[in-house]
């Protein structure tokens, strides 16, 4: 980061959340950079920020959608970029539409998009997308963004956002002639029903601008807890098998089947997986074991919300195993997921303390007598207490030690998991149906001194031929002679060598910060991602003083301070490869507009080598109000909300407030000084000493209207549910004019519950469990509410 | 080479990790907060338990982006280069070190707080939940630097790399370690003052064109750039001079003047005796002397000394709940009010008890041989109060079982330590000025043989030791027992005479002007708090002055107050004669203090400031309208006038030192300097007060009825 020089940080306020980032940042900012801060309240981020834009929670879009148009417009884009990067050119059916917020394919019914409209134009022969000659061709991705973003203008965005217009275009202006720039966000731009479109916005802009694969380039997603990246990467998403890879799904009963719907690389991947689990057990007779996995019911969504609506509707959740969650603080509407915990038979959790989801049966206002969940609660080890590897949101690998022995019968995770699975195996030793196969084929060995690294050699992988550690994602073969449990961390293991021990912070030949042997990036230790696109078509460095990577013509093969980000090292700038900067994406190439593609496999005839993955929402990012907005949807008035969106989901337990009883809009977030759900750093009193207690900020004008002081206490209540907490007045929040009408925000932060050393009332119970319909992100923040001064003290949550 | 660190805060996020982390590092416990009008932040001030902490402000600024500039300021200890907490300690309990910080030695602390007052930063604080308050504050993590570095990490041998980030971390106070911005800088004074400067110079729209801590209080090694000034993010004005340097002439002052002084009073002493012996009217020293003394003959028991008995009892359950309790739980006192109500009683105690030095100086060093007959009244009150300003001070102290810490400790100049030996010193003084009085009553000649013959070499050692601890120096040391012993030896008491404990007196005079004077030395270190209607570089010649006047007027009203109370004549002749060296006295006073108002500009200000009307009442009713009453021959033998002209002397010398310590300082409390300052006494502290003076009364009544104290009736 601290090669960039603009930062436009959207949705985060990674001052007080990411504080680590400041660091580079303000390393930027000396050197000259600008910072862009957009946020609904002014934060200690925003107290560095050259820029700062107050916005209206939920309506990000609207003015990134202007920033893209901004820029498209003023052909502030990075042309030469665009061409060879990205699909600009690529030309989409001409049936594609876009009418009154509902992209062609829209079927009400379902709430479901069919998109066999949204696709390229292919060629006849290769399968191959057509390109066109000039951005004006009116079919190619660049033009229908400029379509599509035509309305977006300043003024329209600033309606909808509380931005000023000129603002909006100082952002543009500032973002857009810093280059590199790079973006940060967080749970801020996620946690909307239209979360996962945001971030693709910031995709685009950087497309547009030709920022990322650069040094100071990129998005950053600002991970909310200090593993969340190796957890993903390890396929804690419900959507995803280990490396991003897609789930097996009941639909897909094979191997091949599997192939065929996600390509034959990602297979390649699942395959290495199957013989990292059942190692010889899975031979290409029995399909490598791959029916022994448990498959996903394709007709079903695994989120949370669903998870838990499920158990209260049809009662099909008989046990809930938690480690490192408390829905109970966290999950948005508290009261209906406490009302669906009961109804589970059993619940396990693994935790350090004894939390509100583990003690929800205690809940104040609850009668255990009246519960029949049973409980278990596994004392776990804290991060401190336990050996193993960490990811941060650069996909560096670190290994950290065990600093302390966990305290009394504390395990850490993998002992307990260890522990449970060889009891689940002994049970089933006798079994001879199918479906408990896996327990008995699956290979569990890691009884070793060091049990994590252990773990992690599996999951690097070996020649199972030579027996050697696999040394990089190029060694992984198809025919199951290899194996390796999760395909983007092979090679960490290099030679047999844990390299994420590493820990050379001098060695920097780049001077661009990359200290290539400090612990281990995947994928194959390559610290910026996407590196090929800093090279323009010919393996030139687009900006030869920040050279990452090259084509080294006389030797002929790919170089740099960087690993090269190319499919090949060999093959050049004149093969197909030598052009695929995105090679992850099934174009090779980074998608302005998410459509549907398959790649042929040019090796395996009749599959698919990639499929691009997409969003259900639309293939560009179109706003939409929030499900609870003071105002209505500008742009267009009958499409409101994201049309994708089904909420309620339950319409007698999920109520949508109305702007007329509740004028007020919440926006919450976590603070510097608490993390998360507060399960640890409300036990830590050093910590509760910073902020003692849940509260509300609230505008000095607000403040006066309800006649209240800081330090005086607030009923806030939603459609939902209420809380009593303190108010804390400040001229960092203020109100926006939105839609001809001001809009006022307050802010909450919702790290508190009931158990712990600081307690307080959970501001979950008031927000809305609506979720983005990709990834069912739920919308933590935007919902509205009511305020008045308290007249008792006690709140109902 | 000192250390510093800087503090820019346009770099600081306001993340707070160095707050949480320098609680880590010290083990403090965390304070019982809540949400305020501070918004974010939290505690409000430095305290005990917080060494460091971040004040979050708010400034409206149009110019800048959401127009505002949100603005962290970390405060600690600054850690003078001249630390008045340094200066104000007498036992060394605080000392700077080379290193450049200021520390704590909590074995040598005798609890006094005088620290607390002194800091212009109300950096140190007491932790007044302890039975035994200790003070605490940052001490830039010196103990860091004696940390054993770690020879192993993950089961193997430290690396040479790491082992040098290990030494590295180490070397630099736990918050700057920890500081994930560029916000805190630790290092060299030098460099981190230059690197102040150059931030400044590369980037001059984004600070101010000021380092607070460059010059601050004579440099601090606590240095901050900030793009607000400085008093809108906490930190005061505290002018640049060094605090130090305003009580140090007067403490340098303190040996040459004891031997200066005692040459003066020797010389007095021996030209009024010249005098007295060249006119020849010496008369027998029986006769001069008046009639003699003899015990008082009364009832214990009256209705008053009942009641003085309660009150003095109750000051003994008060003295057993204060330890019971602990300071901080039976009295009201706080960080901002580190010093109350007690110490007041003992300021106004000692003012009114320089009655005993007065009258002993008039009777012996200046002849004033009509005053014999009220001498041992004087000394006697002035040995029960003095004892009673102990006891006080047992109470008051956080750690009194500390005291004999300030006879080992050297400080430098500390005017704490100047006057805890001196009045200690002056105790022994009282003691044995009063001694004959007990050994008459027991008639011992022995032992009046073997005090006028020990008296005058106890003084030559007790002021000897004296000018040697506050002077570290064998010359001065030498010179006043050259002096002191010439006296003694002029001085002895000829074959056939009458003992004259004139070394007593001297020593008396002597010891009560440096430590009457000392206490205002005290209030030195306080031109920031103090009004400066009270502070002067001369109020510990105010003080001296004022005493004298409060002493005397103290002496007419006690006489008056045992002829009334007990049926004896009133000797208005003799008070009178006493008055007129009160209205003298007050007149000085008055006109030094006032004259050096004036001469300073303290007039030219205008009398507008909160506290006109105090210092109005102090001077014109207690000084003027008191002069006017003592003004003439006749308006003085008038006993109503007399009475009301000493009361109100009294009184107005009273309302000052009750103004100096309290209600004329602007005490702002520990930085951020935001909270409110309200004190009032708890229950503990005035029945300690109220029930030790009490005490006084009727000790001396009962001292009175045991020993010849009081002059024989006359028929």
């Amino acid at each position: 980061m601290k090669n960039a020089k603009a930062f436009l940080i959207g949705g985060s306020n990674c001052a007080e959340n990411h504080v680590m980032a400041i660091k580079w940042i303000q390393k930027a900012q000396a050197n000259g950079a600008k910072v862009i801060h957009v946020d609904p309240r002014f934060t200690r981020t925003s107290s560095i920020a050259d820029i700062y834009a107050r916005i209206r929670p939920g309506t990000d879009i609207a003015y990134l959608g202007a920033i893209i148009s901004y820029i498209i417009e003023n052909k502030l884009y990075d042309e030469q970029y665009l061409r060879a990067h990205t699909n600009a050119l690529y030309l989409m059916k001409p049936e594609f539409a876009f009418n009154d917020g509902l992209f062609s394919g829209f079927d009400p019914e379902t709430h479901k998009y069919e998109n066999s409209s949204w696709g390229y134009q292919l060629d006849e022969v290769s399968k191959t997308p057509l390109k066109a000659t000039s951005f004006d061709d009116p079919n190619c991705v660049f033009a229908k963004l400029k379509a599509h973003y035509s309305r977006y203008t300043p003024e329209v965005a600033s309606q909808i956002t509380g931005i000023p217009a000129e603002q909006i275009r100082l952002i543009a202006e500032t973002f857009a002639k810093n280059r590199p720039g790079t973006i940060l966000y967080a749970l801020g731009m996620t946690q909307h029903t239209t979360g996962a479109q945001g971030i693709r916005c910031y995709g685009i802009i950087q497309f547009l601008l030709g920022n990322i694969g650069k040094p100071g380039g990129g998005v950053n997603a600002l991970r909310g807890e200090p593993n969340v990246q190796g957890a993903c990467d390890m396929s804690v998403l419900y959507t995803y098998f280990a490396g991003y890879t897609s789930q097996p799904d009941h639909n897909l009963p094979t191997l091949h089947d599997y192939a065929k719907k996600h390509g034959t690389f990602r297979a390649k991947f699942v395959l290495n997986a199957l013989k990292a689990w059942f190692g010889n057990a899975a031979t290409a007779e029995n399909d490598f074991g791959y029916g022994w996995l448990m498959r996903k019911n394709a007709t079903k969504n695994y989120s949370i919300l669903n998870m838990l609506e499920s158990a209260a509707l049809k009662g099909d959740l008989k046990l809930l195993y938690i480690l490192g969650q408390n829905p109970m603080v966290t999950n948005p509407n508290l009261n209906l997921v406490h009302e669906t915990l009961s109804q589970i038979e059993m619940i396990v959790v693994e935790e350090l303390w004894d939390t509100e989801t583990a003690s929800f049966w205690q809940r104040p206002g609850t009668d255990p007598k009246s519960i029949k969940t049973e409980v278990l609660l596994l004392p776990a080890a804290y991060f401190m207490e336990k050996e193993g590897s960490i990811t941060n949101s650069g996909r560096m690998v670190q290994w950290r030690y065990a600093g302390v022995k966990p305290p009394g019968e504390a395990k850490s995770d993998l002992e307990i998991i260890d522990l449970l699975y060889k009891k689940i195996r002994d049970l089933y030793k006798d079994s001879t149906e199918e479906k408990d196969q896996i327990f008995k084929r699956a290979v569990w060995d890691y009884d070793s001194p060091n049990m994590a690294e252990a773990v992690l050699k599996e999951i690097n992988g070996t020649n199972l031929k030579t027996g050697e550690m696999i040394g990089g994602i190029g060694e992984l073969q198809a025919d199951g002679s290899t194996s390796s449990g999760n395909w983007i961390y092979a090679g960490i293991f290099k030679n047999g060598i844990n390299l994420s021990k590493r820990r050379d912070n001098k060695t920097d030949p780049s001077g661009l910060g990359l200290f290539p042997n400090f612990a281990w990036s995947w994928p194959g230790n390559m610290r910026i991602i996407y590196n090929r696109a800093s090279c323009d078509e010919t393996g030139k460095p687009f900006d030869p003083k920040n050279a990452l990577i090259w084509w080294d013509a006389d030797k002929g093969r790919w170089t740099g301070w960087d690993v090269p980000d190319v499919p090949s090292l060999t093959d050049g700038p004149e093969t197909e490869n030598g052009q695929r900067a995105f090679r992850m994406t099934a174009e090779g190439v980074g998608r302005m507009v998410a459509i549907p593609y398959y790649h042929p496999d040019p090796k395996v005839e009749g599959m698919p080598r990639d499929k691009s993955s997409l969003l259900s929402d639309g293939p560009i990012p179109e706003f939409y109000e929030p499900v609870e907005s003071p105002v209505k949807n500008l742009l267009h008035p009958k499409v409101q909300v994201n049309p994708c969106l089904k909420y309620p989901r339950l319409p007698d337990k999920q109520p949508i407030g109305t702007a007329d009883k509740y004028p007020y809009v919440l926006c919450t977030a976590s603070l510097a000084e608490h993390w998360c759900a507060g399960s640890t750093t409300r036990n830590v009193t050093w910590l509760n000493e910073l902020v003692p207690e849940p509260f509300v900020e609230i505008p000095p004008k607000l403040a006066k209207k309800l006649g209240v002081k800081s330090g005086e206490k607030v009923r806030v209540w939603s459609a939902r549910g209420e809380v009593v907490v303190k108010a804390v007045v400040t001229n960092r929040m203020q109100p926006l004019k939105v839609c001809g009408r001001e809009v006022t925000t307050v802010w909450m932060p919702y790290n508190w519950g009931y158990k712990g050393l600081s307690k307080g009332p959970s501001t979950n119970v008031i927000t809305i469990d609506a979720a983005d319909p990709n990834v069912w992100c739920q919308e933590s923040k935007a919902c509205l509410v009511n305020l008045e001064k308290a007249t008792s003290g006690e709140s109902k949550g | 080479m000192s250390n510093a660190f800087l503090i820019d805060t346009t770099y600081c996020i306001g993340c707070r990790s160095c707050q949480v982390t320098c609680k880590q590092w010290n083990e403090l416990r965390a304070e019982h907060t809540e949400m305020s009008e501070l918004g974010l932040q939290n505690p409000a001030t430095l305290s005990a338990k917080t060494f460091t902490m971040i004040t979050f402000h708010e400034i409206p600024d149009a110019e800048k982006p959401g127009g505002m500039k949100y603005v962290f300021a970390k405060l600690q200890c600054m850690h003078c280069n001249e630390p008045a907490c340094v200066s104000a300690c007498p036992v060394t309990a605080l000392y700077k070190t080379e290193s450049g910080a200021v520390i704590y030695d909590a074995d040598k602390c005798i609890g006094c707080r005088y620290c607390m007052w002194a800091c212009p930063f109300g950096a140190p604080t007491a932790d007044w939940d302890s039975l035994a308050p200790k003070i605490h504050k940052c001490d830039l993590c010196f103990d860091r630097l004696q940390e054993p570095l770690p020879v192993e990490r993950n089961r193997k041998p430290l690396s040479p790399d790491s082992a040098e980030r290990e030494a590295q971390a180490l070397a630099e106070p736990a918050c700057v370690k920890q500081c994930p911005t560029e916000a805190l800088k630790f290092g060299k004074r030098e460099d981190v003052l230059a690197e102040a400067k150059a931030r400044i110079k590369a980037n001059p729209e984004r600070y101010i064109d000021h380092i607070y801590g460059e010059k601050e209080a004579g440099g601090t090694a606590v240095l901050y750039l900030a793009s607000v000034p400085f008093s809108e993010i906490g930190l005061p004005d505290v002018g640049n001079e060094s605090y130090p340097a305003h009580s140090i002439p007067a403490l340098t002052a303190v040996p040459p003047a004891v031997a200066i002084l005692g040459g003066v009073l020797g010389m007095t002493y021996s030209l009024k005796k010249r005098k007295e012996e060249v006119a020849k009217t010496e008369v027998a020293s029986d006769k001069t002397h008046g009639p003699g003394f003899a015990t008082l003959k009364t009832k214990l028991f009256t209705p008053a000394t009942i009641l003085l008995g309660i009150l003095a009892l109750l000051a003994g359950v008060a003295m057993v709940a204060r330890f019971a309790l602990g300071l901080g739980g039976s009295t009201n006192l706080s960080d901002t009010y580190a010093w109350g109500l007690w110490i007041v009683f003992d300021l106004v105690w000692i003012a009114v008890a320089g009655g005993a030095f007065a009258t002993a100086g008039l009777i012996y060093v200046f002849h004033r041989k009509e005053l014999y007959s009220i001498g041992r009244g004087a000394v006697l009150m002035g040995l029960l109060s003095y004892s009673f300003v102990m006891v006080t001070l047992v109470a008051d102290l956080g750690l009194p079982w500390h005291f004999w810490q300030l006879g080992v400790q050297a400080p430098e100049h500390s005017a704490m330590f100047e006057v805890s030996w001196c009045v200690g010193l002056y105790v022994t003084i009282l003691f044995a000025e009063f001694m004959p009085v007990v050994l008459e009553r027991l008639d011992s000649r022995r032992g009046i043989e073997l005090w006028t013959k020990w008296a005058p070499i106890y003084v030559i050692v007790a002021v000897s030791l004296f000018v040697y601890l506050m002077s570290r120096d064998l010359i001065w040391t030498a010179i006043a027992f050259v002096v002191f012993a010439v006296m003694a030896f002029a001085f002895r008491r000829k074959e056939g005479s009458k003992p004259v404990p004139i070394m007593l007196a001297i020593a008396a005079v002597t010891f009560s002007t440096m430590h009457q004077s000392s206490l205002g030395s005290l209030f030195l270190l306080m031109p920031d708090k103090l009004d400066p209607l009270w502070w002067s570089p001369i109020i510990p010649v105010n003080f001296f002055l004022s005493s004298i006047a409060a002493g005397l007027s103290l002496v007419i009203l006690m006489e008056m107050w045992i002829a009334k109370s007990f049926g004896r004549a009133t000797k208005i002749e003799q008070l009178a004669s006493l008055a007129r060296t009160t209205f003298i006295a007050l007149l000085i006073y008055q006109v030094v203090r006032l004259g050096d108002l004036a001469l300073r500009g303290g007039f030219t200000a205008g009398l507008e400031g909160p506290n006109t009307v105090l210092f109005l009442i102090e001077t014109l009713v207690g000084g003027l309208l008191a002069l006017i009453l003592l003004s003439s021959a006749k308006l003085r033998s008038n006993p109503g006038v007399l009475l009301a002209g000493a009361l109100l002397c009294l009184g107005g010398i009273v309302l000052n030192r009750a103004n100096v310590v309290l209600f004329a300082m602007d005490l702002k409390g520990p930085i951020p300097q935001t909270l409110p300052s309200a004190y009032s006494p708890s229950l503990v502290e005035w029945a300690v007060s109220i029930g030790l003076i009490s005490a006084t009364i009727l000790l001396f009544k009962i001292g009175a009825m045991l020993t010849p104290v009081l002059a024989k009736e006359t028929d």
